[in-house]
């Protein structure tokens, strides 16, 4: 076994010689047709032999070294496929140059053959390159609009901490990366495969990869724990288990019942959330609606259209998306409302001061899908607009402080989706009220009280 | 003659003209290269560093900013910071190993002795947080669990001006742009009525001198800076018209200078023109929107209550808090208070006594009167000094007018509102009060911190100025996302 392993790693040095030898008798042929030059054919002859002999000898340590598993199958598949089609043409072209057979072989068929090496060789190459130096390799420092081309996006970014599952997202990434080559299905060294939870936690020869009493002494955090010279240390081969990867895992096994549950379900240190923070890019602080949802761009020219003496608009962030909207004037109507129509899924923060606002406008007001904050204090409305903007899903802040609601909206504002603060303070609704509110309830806070 | 006045007028120098057009060209072949499409945007920001980017980088969870500055340095020993340990070594004499290499000031340099005192207020803890204070402030006291202490912020300064510039300005040196002129630059305007940058200080206050330079612009176009209002009559100086001359009269001639303001502009491109005409303008609108802003005549009497006796009468710092509240509802996106006389080298025991009944107070009905007009949820406010106080007297301790000196190392500030967890009490000291023990925040930290919360990039604020990109964190600055939400 440790011989194939050892004749195995042979195979990316020796395979520079037939991608050589092959582009040298290609080159040799064109040369002579372009200056039409007669070269014996048997040197011809021989250097296409060597080409051929070296890419079998080639293949054959590919094969080898494939055998040693440290490779992902659907990885090397490619590269496999097209190395034994370039050996197979190899054959071909020597053969068919040999004397008795060369009539068979006309200079068209040649001129095929040929290009179908160079394609076949630059894949192969491709494919062999991506398995040794990874699938990013050539265009990491590529401009980046050729980059978001060819490179698919990053599995390690833009999780949502709310989506996120403890073992699926977080933990089994990491044994993707650096175990499941040589822990699958197929391959399962030491009896063990990583592929999931379950088959992960039947363990292997050795026993149980994880110890839930004692994190550290779990067998899986010793081994990529220890002295990398150890003969034991895992993973051979490869990139080390980093230092936040570690801290992970320990992390992981200390919650291990909660392995499926999402992220957010979890207390989680403030030392893992460093680490996690580095592997996968998480945001662990509060975030609004609005920076969570994707959304088309707006076109600026809706907002360029409408008075700015009316409202002031303002972009909340500098990718230009969603809007904050105040209403300047005394007396808002219905058609002021009505020019934010074609914005109003952009609109997170709206605020209409004593404004003098009607029901029906906060109808149309509550029609903004994605308003986080609304700001409507000092006006007239009352209880009904309080129940009109129920409507609004994704609500986190109102302030309605001097209008006429009553105790009768605590009720309703109970109701709304995600509601977290109402500032209620100047209205009819008495401090003793507000204070057993909060007492009672947990996800809204009621602020203010006369 | 004629000569050399054309020469000054050239709009752009020959420096001028190489830089621009050969990076423009630059930016040119290299944009469309990659996109031909944004070709022109890259050379229009090539073009001028200093276009204002006026919004966000990221969204904000601060829009306003109220900073009470407690110019001349309270001590945190007396306020804040509570230490047992000094009441048992009361008189003892300051460990040279605590002190180490720390430098002093000229004031108490020549002192034999470094006497460790405490503090004779009495100190509890408030709030379901916990936080300590002291006797003196009963009214912050009531408030903690809606503030945020950090008490472990340090500077480098040791005397009065180059830290109040430091922390104000990110330099010790004159020169560079105050933190509002900064924010105002970066984040524009939400009320074009009034500046985006006031400035109120506290009226018959002795103490060190405050320098206009605090709240200036640095080498940011005149109009970021502060605009500083007065108390009595005139808030803003020269804002009435003179007698005789009517709105409609000032309109005209205005517009007239507008036109011969233009011309001048397109000859020499100063843009310092164009912000001498927004100032004019601004001024104009100022006439109405100030003295409106400035009537406190419709506060309700509790609301007087709430601020203190003080708050009727102009000029106060209660009064000033009052005013503040009113700034931030009309939007004004940074209010900088100013109260001098935290400075005790002596008498501290009285003089600290007469300074929180100036402050307690109205800062902490200030808070409350945000809170419950739902303004502190995006109003951040700011309590602080520009350094702290020394654990041991200046002076003799025996003589009940003993002072405490300056001291860098460690000081108290906190914060109420927007983006900041409250009840929390960040950072510490030793069990002197002299050196940090956890979590150290320096002035740049707190500046990157507070541009944060704006939603600024305190990176990416920059302004270019004698060769050079300038930010108001300098090299430095690291957020202290602890405290934040």
């Amino acid at each position: 076994m440790e011989a194939i392993f050892f004749l195995g790693r042979f195979h990316p040095l020796l395979v520079h010689l037939p991608i050589g030898f092959l582009i040298l008798a290609i080159l040799i042929e064109i040369y002579c047709s372009i200056f039409k030059i007669g070269i014996n054919q048997s040197i011809i002859n021989f250097t296409w032999f060597v080409a051929f002999f070296s890419s079998v000898l080639t293949t054959i340590l590919g094969l080898l070294v494939a055998e040693t598993g440290h490779y992902i199958d659907e990885n090397l598949f490619m590269h496999k496929v097209f190395g034994l089609s370039l050996t197979a043409i190899s054959f071909i072209s020597w053969f068919l140059r040999l004397s008795i057979f060369s009539n068979l072989f006309s200079t068209s068929l040649k001129t095929l053959s040929n290009t179908a090496i160079i394609v076949l060789l630059t894949l192969t190459g491709h494919y062999g390159g991506n398995l040794t130096h990874g699938e990013t390799y050539l265009v990491d420092y590529a401009p980046e609009n050729i980059k978001e081309l060819v490179v698919k996006k990053n599995k390690y970014v833009e999780l949502e901490i709310d989506s996120v599952k403890v073992y699926d997202d977080l933990i089994q990434p990491i044994f993707n990366q650096k175990c499941v080559s040589c822990h699958n299905k197929e391959i399962s060294r030491g009896n063990l495969n990583m592929d999931s939870y379950t088959n992960l936690l039947k363990g292997g020869s050795s026993g149980t990869p994880v110890n839930k009493s004692d994190p550290r002494k779990s067998m899986l955090i010793k081994r990529i724990t220890m002295p990398t010279t150890e003969l034991k240390y895992m993973p051979p081969d490869g990139e080390p288990v980093s230092f936040d990867e570690i801290k992970t895992l320990i992390w992981w096994i200390n919650n291990l019942d909660k392995s499926d549950e999402n992220l957010v379900s979890l207390e989680v240190e403030d030392d893992v959330k460093e680490s996690l923070e580095m592997l996968y890019n998480l945001n662990f602080s509060e975030k609004q609606w609005f920076e969570k949802i994707s959304i088309d761009n707006l076109d600026e020219s809706l907002v360029q259209n409408i008075d700015s003496s009316i409202f002031q608009i303002k972009y909340i962030s500098d990718n230009k998306k969603f809007l904050s909207v105040k209403y300047l004037q005394k007396n808002v109507s219905n058609s002021d409302v009505e020019k934010l129509k074609k914005i109003s899924k952009y609109i997170a923060y709206f605020t209409a001061k004593s404004s003098n606002l009607s029901n029906e406008l906060i109808k149309g007001i509550s029609s903004f899908e994605n308003l986080v904050k609304l700001e409507i204090q000092d006006n007239k409305i009352d209880d009904e607009s309080i129940k009109i903007l129920q409507a609004l899903d994704n609500l986190e802040i109102l302030n309605v402080h001097n209008t006429k609601i009553t105790s009768k909206s605590i009720e309703v504002l109970k109701k709304f989706k995600n509601l977290k603060r109402a500032y209620v303070w100047g209205t009819s609704i008495s401090r003793s009220e507000v204070e057993e509110f909060n007492r009672k309830e947990e996800k809204l806070k009621l602020i203010g009280g006369s | 003659m004629n000569c050399n006045h054309h020469h000054h007028n050239e709009k752009f120098s020959r420096r001028d003209f190489l830089t621009k057009t050969s990076l423009g060209l630059g930016a040119l072949t290299l944009g469309s290269l990659i996109s031909p499409a944004r070709a022109f945007n890259g050379i229009s920001n090539f073009s001028n560093p200093n276009l204002p980017p006026q919004l966000p980088h990221f969204p904000a969870k601060a829009k306003r900013i109220i900073y009470l500055f407690q110019s001349g340095a309270p001590s945190q020993i007396d306020l804040f910071d509570h230490k047992p340990l000094l009441s048992k070594m009361h008189g003892k004499e300051l460990p040279p190993s605590v002190r180490g290499d720390q430098r002093l000031t000229g004031m108490s340099a020549g002192q034999a002795s470094f006497p460790l005192v405490s503090s004779i207020y009495d100190f509890k803890q408030y709030g379901q947080s916990g936080a300590w204070i002291s006797e003196l402030m009963p009214y912050t006291s009531k408030i903690v669990d809606e503030l945020c202490f950090v008490k472990s912020m340090y500077t480098e300064e040791i005397n009065h001006d180059p830290a109040v510039t430091f922390i104000q300005t990110g330099s010790n040196l004159p020169g560079r742009p105050s933190m509002g002129s900064w924010i105002s630059y970066g984040l524009g305007s939400d009320n074009k009525n009034l500046p985006e940058f006031v400035v109120l200080v506290t009226k018959d206050k002795q103490g060190q001198p405050l320098y206009a330079r605090s709240w200036g612009n640095g080498f940011l176009p005149s109009k970021y800076q502060g605009v500083q209002f007065r108390s009595g009559k005139d808030a803003v100086l020269y804002l009435q018209n003179p007698p005789g001359v009517t709105g409609d009269l000032r309109r005209e001639q205005l517009e007239y200078l507008k036109k011969l303001e233009d011309d001048n502009y397109r000859d020499i491109g100063d843009p310092e023109i164009l912000s001498r005409m927004s100032q004019y303008e601004m001024a104009y609108r100022m006439q109405t929107s100030v003295p409106e802003v400035m009537d406190v005549s419709n506060e309700p009497d509790y609301i007087f209550d709430m601020y203190g006796e003080d708050s009727k009468n102009p000029g106060t710092f209660a009064a000033n808090c009052l005013l503040a509240r009113k700034l931030i509802e009309k939007d004004v996106k940074f209010v900088q208070l100013y109260h001098q006389g935290w400075d005790h080298h002596g008498n501290l025991n009285k003089e600290l006594k007469i300074q929180c009944k100036d402050t307690d107070q109205p800062s902490a009905a200030l808070i409350m009167d945000l809170k419950q007009r739902g303004l502190l949820e995006d109003t951040l406010v700011i309590w602080g000094g520009e350094f702290g106080r020394t654990n041991y007297t200046q002076g003799n301790i025996l003589d009940p007018g003993y002072g405490r000196d300056h001291h860098p190392r460690c000081f108290t500030i906190f914060m109420a509102g927007a983006g900041v967890k409250k009840g929390i009490t960040y950072g510490a000291t030793d069990e002197f009060g002299y050196n940090l023990k956890e979590n150290p925040v320096h002035v740049h930290d707190f500046q990157a911190t507070i541009l944060h919360l704006l939603g600024l990039d305190h990176e990416r604020l920059t302004f270019k100025h004698q060769g050079r990109r300038y930010r108001l964190t300098d090299v430095h600055g690291k957020i202290v996302n602890d405290i934040l939400i």
